[in-house]
């Protein structure tokens, strides 16, 4: 558990922000699926929260107070994405696509286009459960929401995906009662680095 | 709804692909946007300026119009002063009856002086060997008239006679 933060200080924004860079970088793809788009738009939500920083109220959890913003930036971008669609299609048509190795990379692709392909409040509970590692009452804590709501939301998620990729896509249920509940990446240590 | 986990390698797709696709390069915080956007635009210092210049211009107007009305009343208070000066140039040079009517009024003594002339008791004697006599019916005819230097010599030759 991070020590607390004072609204309006400038230190403890930074603490913010390196805490919460990583997570809210992969989410943002995840909802995006274009990765210099995540990047604006945690960039773009880090400037949006700094500017309410000073009205933030410290009974809030500041990573979910921070995490909407960053989804409510993502949403926000794909609205106008979407009217850009058409010319980026067309744009891309011919285009090589990186990758070390072409079928890997391919196969990536068509996660991360799948997933971006859901709704984003969809998706980014998703990245959080299998890619973050939280639970269903931590997302739910998070994002202000039930556990109902969000246990609704990776079920479709799931749907979609087996639909799009392959049906183990739809997941398999916990055979022992310990699956299920993983400690975030961010506090095992465990760096992207 | 049932709560479903994602097999092991699934989860790691998963993973290489966000990891992959998004590479991580964390800027530094003083790097970051909010950082740049705090130095660079500084707006409680433009508001403040602006506040100032309005401040300041509101301060210059007031002293002009504030200047205006002392000046007006100078203008108007020497005008009334000029006015009523000029009001008793029609009558420069009082009557003898009122001057001595004010003599008569505030100084009790300088009525001896004619009385002096017509009785020949020696009462007024004292007075005549007083030439203070005549200051003493000096400002009496100024709190008269206003202009009692011009007249403040007849009084005091009236005792000499």
């Amino acid at each position: 558990m991070s020590a607390a933060f004072r609204p309006g200080d400038r230190d403890d924004f930074d603490r913010l922000y390196r805490e919460n860079y990583a997570r809210l970088l992969r989410t943002l793809y995840a909802i995006t699926g274009d990765a210099s788009a995540a990047e604006d738009c945690v960039q773009e939500a880090f400037v949006r929260a700094w500017r309410a920083w000073p009205r933030f109220r410290p009974d809030a959890a500041p990573e979910g107070w921070l995490h909407q913003i960053a989804v409510n930036t993502a949403i926000s971008h794909r609205r106008r994405a979407r009217l850009r669609t058409v010319g980026e299609i067309l744009r891309r048509i011919g285009r090589p696509v990186a990758g070390r190795d072409p079928a890997e990379a391919a196969t990536q692709a068509e996660i991360v286009n799948a997933i971006s392909s859901l709704p984003p409040r969809v998706a980014a509970d998703f990245v959080l459960r299998y890619h973050h590692g939280y639970n269903n009452r931590e997302i739910a804590r998070l994002e202000g929401v039930s556990e109902r709501t969000v246990g609704a939301r990776l079920a479709q998620a799931r749907d979609e995906l087996a639909r799009r990729l392959g049906p183990e896509w739809r997941g398999e249920v916990p055979t022992s009662s310990g699956q299920g509940v993983l400690i975030p990446r961010e506090q095992t240590g465990v760096t992207d680095a | 709804m049932p709560d479903r986990e994602l097999p092991e390698h699934l989860r790691q797709r998963l993973s290489a692909a966000l990891e992959s696709g998004a590479p991580l390069v964390s800027p530094l915080p003083a790097q970051a946007e909010y950082a740049i956007a705090a130095t660079e635009v500084p707006e409680p210092n433009v508001r403040l300026r602006s506040f100032a210049a309005v401040a300041l211009a509101a301060a210059v107007v007031l002293a002009l119009v504030g200047l205006q009305q002392p000046r007006d009343w100078i203008v108007r208070s020497v005008d009334n002063i000029t006015h009523s000066a000029g009001v008793p140039e029609p009558t420069p040079t009082p009557s003898p009856t009122s001057q001595a009517g004010t003599v008569v009024h505030e100084s009790p003594e300088a009525t001896a002086s004619p009385a002096a002339k017509e009785s020949p008791r020696p009462t007024p004697s004292p007075e005549h060997e007083q030439p203070q006599a005549s200051p003493t019916a000096e400002p009496s005819g100024d709190d008269g008239d206003g202009d009692g230097d011009d007249h403040s010599p007849a009084p005091s030759p009236s005792p000499d006679k």
